[in-house]
Formats: C-alpha cells, sequence, structure tokens
C-alpha cells in the first residue's frame, strides 16, 4: 500500500517537474541579465526586473496585450452565446432534418481550421475586416465542439423541465436564460476557458490578417521581439512570456473553482 | 370547472398505432383516473390532452372547444409530473411563482399566491430551501403547488406518486383527493397502480394496448368487469380466472370441478373467474374442495392459494387460518359472484334475477 503511494507520488512529482520546467526555467531566465543566460545558469545570481522594463520599451506589449483580450473575449462570448443557442435549438426544439444538420455540425470538426483559412482570409478581405478585432474574432464565432459540448448537458435535463414551462407559457427564451444556462454553469465555464486559451494562444490566423502594430496581438509580438533581434535577447523574451502567461494563469485558477464547485454540486446531489 | 371530450382520439408514430381511437367525456369538476399497464399509451394520452403531444387523429374539446391546435399554455390546464420537474437552482418560492408573470400578475400578487398555496400545502416554513434540500414528500408537495398556483381549472397528473414510499403514497393520495375536491379541479390522473385508481377516482378508464378496455366508476369495473383483461387488472390479488367447458350439469373446469354460474349463454367454452374474496370457507354447500399449494397470513386475512385446472387460484379469508399446506380445504362460491367471460374475453351478463324469477312462475 505504501509501496504503491510512494511510487505513484514519484512518477506525480517526475512529471510535475517535466512539466513546470520549462516554464519556471522561463520565469528564472527573465530575472537574469544577458551574460547570465549564455553562461547556462537555471536560477539567477542576481535578481533583476530590467528584462520587464525592456520588454515593454522595445514592443508595444501593452497595446498587444489589450488586443489579445479583446479578441479572447469577443471569441469567448461569441462562442458561448452562439453555441448555447444552437445546442438549445438541437436539444428542445423540434425542427425536420434536426439528427442530418447535427450530424453535419459535427462533421465539420474533422475538417482541419487551416483547411478553411484561404475563404475565411477572402471573406474577411472583402468585409474590410483586415486589421481589426472583428477580422480576428468573428470567423471563430461558430463552433462545431462548443455547441456539442453544451447539447451533451442540456440533453441532461430532463425534458419535463422544459414541457412543465411550456405548459406554464413560459417563452423558449426565458426558459433558456432562465433555466437551461443557470443549470448548466459548469460546461459553461469549461467552454469558456477553453476559448478564451484557446484565442489567446492563436497565432496563425492573427499573422494573416493583421500587419499593423495597433491590430497585432501578443503571440506575433513574441515571435516579433524573437525575430527582430540578431541575437535574441532572451531574458526579454522569456519576460514578456511571463507577462503573456498572467492573466491565462488567472483564468485559470479563477475558472478551476467555478469547475470544482460545479462538480462538487453535482456529486453531493 | 371545464369539461374535457375525446372524439375518437388516435396516435401513431410512422406506422404503428399507439392509440387506437378513445371516445370519452371527461366532466366538469371530476376526478378521472387513466390506469393500464406500462406501455399501454396512458401518458401518451395525458400529454395529448396537455398539447404536448400532437393528436394524429380525432378531436379535443375543452369545454366544448375544439383544442387540438392550442398550445399546451392555451389549454388552461396545469400539469405534475413523475419526476416533478422541479427546477434544481430555484428555490422553492421561485419555482412555485416562475411562470406566473405570463398570467399578468405584478410580484406583489404572485407572492400573495405563492404563500397561499404554500400554506394549503404546507410548505410555508421551505419557501427559501432549493429542491435537493428538500425529501421526496415535499418535492411532491413543490410540484402541486407549482400546478395549483396558476388557478388552472383543469389538473393533470402523471404518475405523480410513484417515486414516494408506500406510506407516503397513501397520505398523498387522500391529500390529492381533497385539494381536487377543494379547489372543483378536472382532474386527470394517470396511474399504473390499480389502487391508486380504485380509491381516488370517480370514474376511471382502463387502457391496453391503446385501446379503451372499459370506462365507469372504479366499483363498476371491480364487479363487472368487461373483459378477462379488466378482470386480471383491478383487484389485489386479481380476479381467478380458469377455461371451463359447458356440461349437462353446468360448467366444469378441465379437473373436473364443477360450477353452476348465475349466467345463460350459447358458448360451449367460456373462462369463468371469480375474486378471491368471493370464495369462502364452506358452511353447508361446498362449491369445491382444494388443496393448499401455499398460505400467507396477513393478520386481517389469510392468501390461500390452490390449483384450479392446472392455474393457481387464490382465495382470500378474512381473519387467520392456522392452515397447513397439504390440507383440503371446503370452499363456497355464491353463484350469483361468479363471472363468465366468452371465448373472445369479454363478459357474458349474467340472468336478470327478475326475468330468472318470471321464468320460474310460468314454469
Amino acid at each position: 500500500m505504501t509501496l504503491r503511494k510512494i511510487i505513484t507520488y514519484a512518477l506525480l512529482i517526475l512529471s510535475a517537474v517535466i512539466l513546470l520546467f520549462p516554464i519556471a526555467y522561463a520565469f528564472s531566465i527573465s530575472l537574469m541579465d544577458g551574460s547570465e543566460v549564455l553562461k547556462g545558469n537555471l536560477i539567477p545570481r542576481d535578481v533583476t526586473f530590467d528584462n520587464y522594463v525592456a520588454a515593454f520599451e522595445r514592443i508595444p506589449l501593452l497595446t498587444y496585450l489589450w488586443n489579445s483580450l479583446v479578441v479572447a473575449l469577443l471569441v469567448m462570448v461569441g462562442q458561448v452565446v452562439l453555441s448555447s443557442l444552437a445546442a438549445f435549438a438541437f436539444v428542445f426544439i423540434d425542427f425536420k432534418g434536426k439528427g442530418l444538420i447535427f450530424m453535419l455540425f459535427l462533421a465539420t470538426m474533422m475538417v482541419p481550421w487551416e483547411a478553411t483559412m484561404v475563404p475565411n482570409f477572402l471573406t474577411i478581405q472583402s468585409l474590410g475586416w483586415l486589421n481589426s478585432v472583428w477580422g480576428l474574432s468573428v470567423p471563430f464565432f461558430a463552433l462545431a465542439f462548443g455547441t456539442f459540448l453544451l447539447r451533451q448537458q442540456f440533453k441532461t435535463i430532463p425534458y419535463e423541465m422544459y414541457e412543465a414551462s411550456q405548459i406554464a407559457g413560459i417563452s423558449r427564451f426565458r426558459f433558456f436564460w432562465n433555466v437551461v444556462l443557470p443549470v448548466s454553469k459548469t460546461p459553461l465555464v469549461t467552454l469558456s476557458v477553453y476559448s478564451f486559451l484557446t484565442t489567446w494562444n492563436m497565432y496563425l490566423w492573427p499573422l494573416l490578417v493583421t500587419n499593423t502594430e495597433q491590430a497585432r496581438t501578443v503571440q506575433i509580438g513574441i515571435k516579433q521581439m524573437q525575430s527582430n533581434e540578431v541575437a535574441s535577447d532572451w531574458g526579454v523574451v522569456m519576460a514578456a512570456v511571463i507577462l503573456i502567461i498572467i492573466p491565462t494563469l488567472l483564468l485559470l485558477f479563477a475558472g478551476q473553482k467555478q469547475l470544482q464547485e460545479g462538480l462538487t454540486q453535482g456529486a453531493i446531489k | 370547472m371545464k369539461s374535457i371530450q375525446l372524439q375518437n382520439i388516435k396516435k401513431s408514430y410512422d406506422e404503428t398505432e399507439v392509440i387506437r381511437g378513445i371516445d370519452v367525456t371527461i366532466e366538469a369538476g371530476e376526478f378521472f383516473a387513466l390506469v393500464g399497464p406500462s406501455g399501454c399509451g396512458k401518458s401518451t394520452m395525458l400529454r395529448m390532452i396537455a398539447g404536448l403531444e400532437s393528436i394524429t387523429s380525432g378531436t379535443l374539446r375543452i369545454d366544448g372547444v375544439a383544442a387540438n391546435d392550442l398550445k399546451p399554455s392555451e389549454r388552461q390546464l396545469s400539469m405534475v409530473f413523475q419526476n416533478y420537474a422541479l427546477y434544481p437552482h430555484m428555490t422553492v418560492e421561485k419555482n412555485i411563482t416562475f411562470g406566473l408573470h405570463t398570467k399578468g400578475l405584478t410580484k406583489l400578487e404572485q407572492r400573495e399566491r405563492c404563500m397561499e398555496a404554500a400554506e394549503t400545502l404546507g410548505l410555508t416554513d421551505y419557501l427559501k430551501r432549493k429542491p435537493r434540500e428538500l425529501s421526496g414528500g415535499q418535492r411532491q408537495r413543490v410540484a402541486l403547488a407549482r400546478a395549483i398556483v396558476t388557478e388552472s381549472p383543469i389538473c393533470l397528473m402523471d404518475e405523480p406518486l410513484s417515486n414516494l414510499d408506500a406510506k407516503l403514497r397513501a397520505k398523498m393520495r387522500s391529500e390529492i383527493r381533497q385539494l381536487q375536491r377543494k379547489l372543483k379541479l378536472t382532474m386527470i390522473y394517470v396511474t399504473h397502480d390499480q389502487v391508486e385508481a380504485m380509491t381516488m377516482a370517480d370514474r376511471m378508464m382502463l387502457l391496453n394496448d391503446g385501446e379503451v378496455q372499459q370506462v365507469g366508476q372504479p366499483l363498476d369495473l371491480y364487479n363487472k368487469p368487461a373483459n378477462t383483461f379488466v378482470a386480471s387488472f383491478i383487484g389485489s390479488p386479481p380476479m381467478n380466472l380458469t377455461p371451463v367447458q359447458r356440461s349437462d350439469k353446468g360448467w366444469v373446469a378441465s379437473d373436473g370441478r364443477l360450477f353452476h354460474p348465475n349466467t345463460l349463454t350459447r358458448e360451449d367454452t367460456a373462462t369463468l373467474g371469480i375474486r378471491p374474496e368471493q370464495i369462502t370457507p364452506a358452511k353447508e354447500d361446498v362449491t369445491f374442495y382444494a388443496e393448499l399449494k401455499n398460505i400467507e397470513v396477513l393478520g386481517t386475512e389469510t392468501i390461500l392459494a390452490f390449483d384450479m385446472g392446472g392455474v393457481e387460484w387464490l382465495a382470500k379469508w378474512p381473519g387467520q387460518w392456522p392452515l397447513s399446506i397439504g390440507e383440503k380445504i371446503a370452499c363456497y362460491v355464491d353463484p350469483k359472484q361468479i363471472s363468465l367471460f366468452d371465448t373472445n374475453g369479454n363478459r357474458i351478463e349474467p340472468r336478470q334475477p327478475k326475468l330468472f324469477e318470471a321464468l320460474e312462475v310460468f314454469q
């Protein structure tokens, strides 16, 4: 029994170290000056925050962060709103060809997003949305995965609840808003976190549709920082990386608490 | 108070017909029970009345007005579901009042009505609780409160007591019945439990396989079952049935036992039915002797099992009988209480006593 525990914990610690090492090392590099980085030190001898100052000076990091935040929030809201409405229709509204349409929905999950990039680019271009938050966010609003996830959740809601509301004369939207959404908090938070993080980490699409400093997002900023310098100043790059991770970590912690609450609520009932 | 009329109502899913033409009028203020084994279409029937299921053909009239195409909310009815369908994230109060805004009530009026309903059902102390903090019986009450708070003249219930334990069920039975009388509701109550139907209903309808077997007052169904299905469904334990052949002396079961039912018919074979409680210990006349296969002493009554022409029959004797398995008992059955069913299983009406006497006078 104890041997088993020891092995389990040893494995857990090992994987935690492997997983956390890059982040920890990045953090430690961000606190070193250039010469120390080149020496290959793991832990900085003299802790300095110069890299952080430099990161803000060298690229418009604040603008990038703001852009990323706006785009990620827009996509998050857009995906949650559209996915939940679509999922509601798939679960609670009867219409012809429901099964077929849902199959088509799922089928789009099999198409890699990169394959649709060119037509999407042309659409965005003709709409004049290059270099705008709309061009960065709107193409991601429709999410088959989100619809699928929420549909599965909504299906667990007893159908009688919907029928009871129909008999009481409650409108569909009110039922959706006052019953379906509140009882589906957990998957909604999951979906929100997922949307935010994916959008925040998006690289290829912003690279395509933005070419001004005003419109770029952080991930492009990092790449720019890394390649602009002949010899990359890793200390500064890592400082920027750490800054970029912070919002995602915050979101993860905030969301995790919500998730746990949701999960235990379901379990104890 | 509203009446409900079903005129040749049918329902089919694709090719399969699940309701095969139902004609019945449910009077205003009546407690009407829909009974049948599971899968007989009774819930479908109720859902069609509620408007949750479309009607394939036939006409549904609520107070004389055709209601086939009305939305559920336009049918002036409330419904209690088997699983209560409470909103888990809302307090009891919110559960009761949710939807009242559609009736154009102000917040204050909603509160008043909620308090009234809560008082009727003894829920006033639980208004701030969530459904998961309530016991099964309390949840049931919330579901009832939600139905009566709308003050709809018609109330539909779909097996509302099936999730409760036996003791609570008996209590809620009488509570629901009293509530229905007090509020003068037209109640349609679906159940698979014939005891519920017998004890609560003014009239009941027994469905099997989408077809009406019999409609009438509970005691009519009990005393004069229209066919063998009704006979075997109503009553606990159900009516004893055994096939019999006509002979010169009367009707003979396959093991040679003889019966003299008070019935005239031209049939040569029939099914004979006797309720367990109508088989009594013989005092003078003996209808038949039976060898006991099993005995259950229940305190107020004793259930005796024995073989009758290859079929197990049960007799219910009042009191506690110290009998043992294998013992021979003498039983008596009043000929007037023997039912006879023809080969299609339909009841053969017994001879009218008056006519019988008149005939004797002529002879």
